[in-house]
């Protein structure tokens, strides 16, 4: 039994509207589970049943609105993420946490390159170090290099989203956050992307993912959380 | 206060005007105004609460008259505050101290070696009758550098970071595009290798294009050199390329802090709410 | 008071009640070196810009007991100062000199004697321009809070751009100096020859601008530091191998003058400018032909 990095428990978001005459939603209704190191977890469910929400609760994008999630962390040993001060979260994004959203949104003229090493130019990588590593990404994905200098923006759908995982991944975090890391993608592509989060899996990277694409993720994923 | 705190702002106020026993109730984001109807009293910042840590970048968000530019006039020392302190702990340097307590002579001297401001109007940071090499020595030899060849040296250095083209050193400003003045106000501010950078809606006068070119500027100097920022803007896309805390002002009230992604998806506050559902 | 109804004026022109003012506001200066302090410059049978500043000091803190000295340029016989010396002497009927040892006071526009001044000497200076900010900072509000914290940023940039312009500190007059490690000074009444002069000095100066209504002064042993780079070290108007046609001086400032020659159509020759001390070298035959 491997042990564990992440426990959430009893977690609960609401939103309350206040410009829609202050109603509140409740996506997650105490949701519990673990993850052990190295595991992939899978949370899938219609669009609407809180994937996403739990996710960004984790990254703390939600301030969730009760409940733990325990993270056991090198820097801070172990952490509740809920309660936890915003340097601490800002230093465990910058160090053990990766998140990737379903959409890319960089500053635009930016190339490819500096984009997909943003997270090592932050992390004070030196820039040639860094560029090396980017490169390497870039092939992987199947980003040609005449695209290298060019700005994401004008990437296609599909590219973009290649972009968006490589930047996730680069870092090598210890927890990886992937908001429907297929949407978007040709078969070929998921192919890639399955074999990218296998291979951060046996570094050592611990990976929820949410999605409802149970076909591509399915199989490479250790556990499955469904949601109503 | 924790220890890597380079910054730390506490109960912070300015007021324009005489004050009177109404104020507090008539004024503030509740009653939506910062004008007192009775007295005329503006309050540009009350009870401000905020630390900044070493390295990190801090945006402040608002709209026009919410007392951002006001709070980070106070920071640079160049707008008296009535109250408060704003505790400054070097890094490496032994106790903080308060700013506010500091003489003119020597917070002007803070403000020379330890601080850098980047304006909206190039006009209010940069001398317009000295040359543009002079403008960003202007620092250096504020911080008594008394020696030409040196200054040149640390210029070239500056004017290379900022992609400044070399030829045009000794030009006069006015001879320079918008955002090529922007440059030469970032290469001025960081001259004297302050611990602090305050950036005052520094692309709003930019067009798109040059304003993301800037951006990335400032981003990849505060990569490289690790400064720590204090970034004012009305612009929400601004804020989240750059900062990594959001600080939300209204009616000289600071009504929200938090992460810039939580700020921007899960805002908490009626205002923010607003504010955020009406970023393009 | 001192009236006398022989003289159809007061001793020293003025009014006692100028001159009191007057000496009210040396006193400020000398107390604070290098800090221009306002005066009510008055209306004199001279016109403004002829050294009116100068000369109210001059009638100001002059006593019969005096002897005076005028110069213009370091010259004695100069147009101005005929014209002042003669005022001066005959609203007061002190002794004059041309001998810079044996002056008590001396009058001077736009040079310091060559010969080291003493203790019981002092050297009034006629003053142009008064506020050496006047160049970065045309606001007379502003330059005044600029000094009044020491807020000279803007001056030393002038100073850089002059070195990166012109490649040297081209300067020539209106050098500016700190006074007593506080305040910045325009040295306009003195070419640069003259400023290492002022710096810990024997005597006494002091300084008045008349079209500007200022006054101040550098008190004895008060220092006098020009402003300068490490790489770029002030330099005065000496070049090697100078030289005055009248005594053969290698070291004195120099005036030029154009030489009607009968051959050649004449040609430009130096000397000193300090004609009294020129003339004091050739009377004591320290003459190297």
């Amino acid at each position: 039994m491997n042990t564990t990095l992440l426990e959430v428990e009893d977690v609960t978001k609401t939103f309350i509207l206040h410009l829609i005459d202050g109603r509140s939603i409740t996506p997650v209704q105490a949701v519990s589970f673990r993850v052990a190191i190295q595991d992939h977890l899978l949370i899938y469910g219609r669009s609407g049943s809180g994937k996403t929400s739990i996710l960004k609760c984790i990254y703390r994008s939600y301030l969730a609105s009760g409940g733990q999630i325990w993270f056991s962390s090198e820097c801070y040993g172990r952490i509740d993420l809920v309660t936890a001060n915003e340097s601490s979260v800002l230093r465990l994004r910058e160090r053990e946490m990766g998140y990737c959203s379903q959409f890319l949104r960089v500053l635009p003229r930016v190339s490819a390159l500096d984009v997909i090493c943003e997270p090592l130019y932050r992390q004070g990588v030196a820039r040639e170090v860094a560029q090396e590593q980017g490169r390497q990404w870039l092939s992987d994905l199947g980003i040609r290099p005449h695209l290298w200098q060019a700005s994401p923006v004008t990437f296609s759908g599909g590219e973009q989203q290649r972009i968006n995982l490589g930047r996730a991944f680069i870092a090598a975090p210890r927890l990886l956050l992937l908001d429907e890391p297929t949407a978007s993608l040709d078969g070929a592509t998921k192919e890639i992307v399955v074999r990218m989060i296998r291979a951060a899996q046996a570094n050592g990277t611990t990976v929820i993912s949410v999605s409802h694409d149970l076909a591509a993720l399915g199989p490479c994923a250790n556990y499955q959380l469904a949601l109503a | 206060m924790t220890t890597t705190s380079l910054l730390h702002v506490a109960d912070l106020h300015k007021r324009y005007g005489p004050g009177c026993a109404a104020c507090a109730e008539l004024t503030g984001p509740s009653q939506g105004r910062s004008q007192c109807p009775r007295c005329g009293t503006v309050y540009a910042c009350v009870a401000a609460n905020f630390s900044l840590q070493t390295g990190e970048v801090l945006g402040i968000v608002g709209e026009s008259g919410s007392g951002k530019s006001t709070l980070l006039q106070m920071v640079n020392l160049s707008i008296a505050a009535d109250q408060g302190q704003i505790w400054y702990h070097e890094p490496g340097g032994s106790a903080p101290v308060d700013l506010l307590r500091m003489d003119a002579y020597a917070a002007r001297r803070f403000r020379n070696d330890r601080l850098g401001i980047v304006h909206q109007r190039p006009e209010l940071g940069l001398n317009m009758h000295f040359s543009v090499g002079g403008n960003v020595a202007e620092k250096l030899l504020l911080a008594e550098w008394r020696h030409v060849g040196r200054i040149r040296g640390r210029t070239s250095e500056l004017k290379l970071q900022t992609e400044l083209p070399p030829e045009r050193i000794d030009d006069e400003p006015y001879t320079f595009s918008g955002g090529m003045l922007q440059r030469v106000q970032i290469a001025k501010a960081l001259a004297s290798r302050p611990s602090l950078l305050l950036l005052d809606e520094v692309t709003s006068g930019l067009d798109l294009s040059v304003q993301a070119r800037v951006l990335d500027l400032i981003r990849r100097i505060q990569w490289e050199e690790q400064i720590t920022m204090l970034l004012v803007s009305h612009d929400l896309g601004v804020i989240r390329q750059l900062a990594r805390r959001t600080i939300v002002m209204k009616n000289g009230h600071i009504i929200e802090a938090g992460l810039t992604d939580q700020i921007m998806e899960d805002p908490q506050h009626p205002y923010t709410q607003l504010l955020v559902s009406s970023a393009l | 008071m001192q009236q006398n109804d022989d003289h159809l004026y007061t001793f020293g022109l003025l009014d006692e009640d100028a001159k009191r003012e007057i000496r009210r506001s040396l006193l400020k200066a000398v107390a604070i070196p290098g800090h221009q302090v306002p005066f009510a410059s008055r209306d004199l049978p001279i016109a403004r810009g002829w050294g009116t500043g100068g000369l109210q000091i001059t009638l100001a803190i002059i006593t019969p007991e005096d002897t005076l000295k005028v110069i213009d340029q370091g010259d004695d016989a100069g147009v101005n100062a005929v014209n002042l010396r003669r005022l001066i002497t005959q609203t007061t009927g002190v002794a004059t000199t041309v001998a810079t040892s044996e002056a008590s006071l001396i009058q001077t526009r736009h040079r310091i004697p060559e010969e080291p001044l003493r203790a019981d000497q002092i050297l009034v200076l006629q003053v142009p321009m008064v506020d050496p900010l006047r160049w970065v900072e045309p606001n007379l509000e502003r330059a005044t809070v600029m000094h009044g914290e020491a807020d000279y940023g803007r001056m030393w940039v002038y100073m850089y751009e002059s070195v990166v312009r012109a490649g040297d500190l081209r300067i020539a007059s209106q050098y500016p100096v700190m006074v007593n490690g506080r305040y910045m000074m325009d040295t306009t009444p003195i070419p640069r020859w003259d400023v290492p002069r002022l710096d810990m000095a024997e005597a006494l100066f002091l300084f008045g601008a008349g079209r500007e209504k200022r006054i101040y002064a550098v008190p004895p042993h008060t220092s006098v530091v020009p402003l300068q780079f490490e790489d770029y070290p002030f330099r005065t108007e000496y070049q090697a191998g100078q030289r005055c046609v009248r005594c053969g001086a290698e070291n004195t400032f120099l005036t030029s003058h154009f030489v009607a020659g009968p051959a050649d159509g004449g040609q430009w020759v130096t000397s000193c400018s300090d004609t009294n001390f020129c003339d004091q070298r050739l009377g004591a035959g320290e003459v190297q032909p």
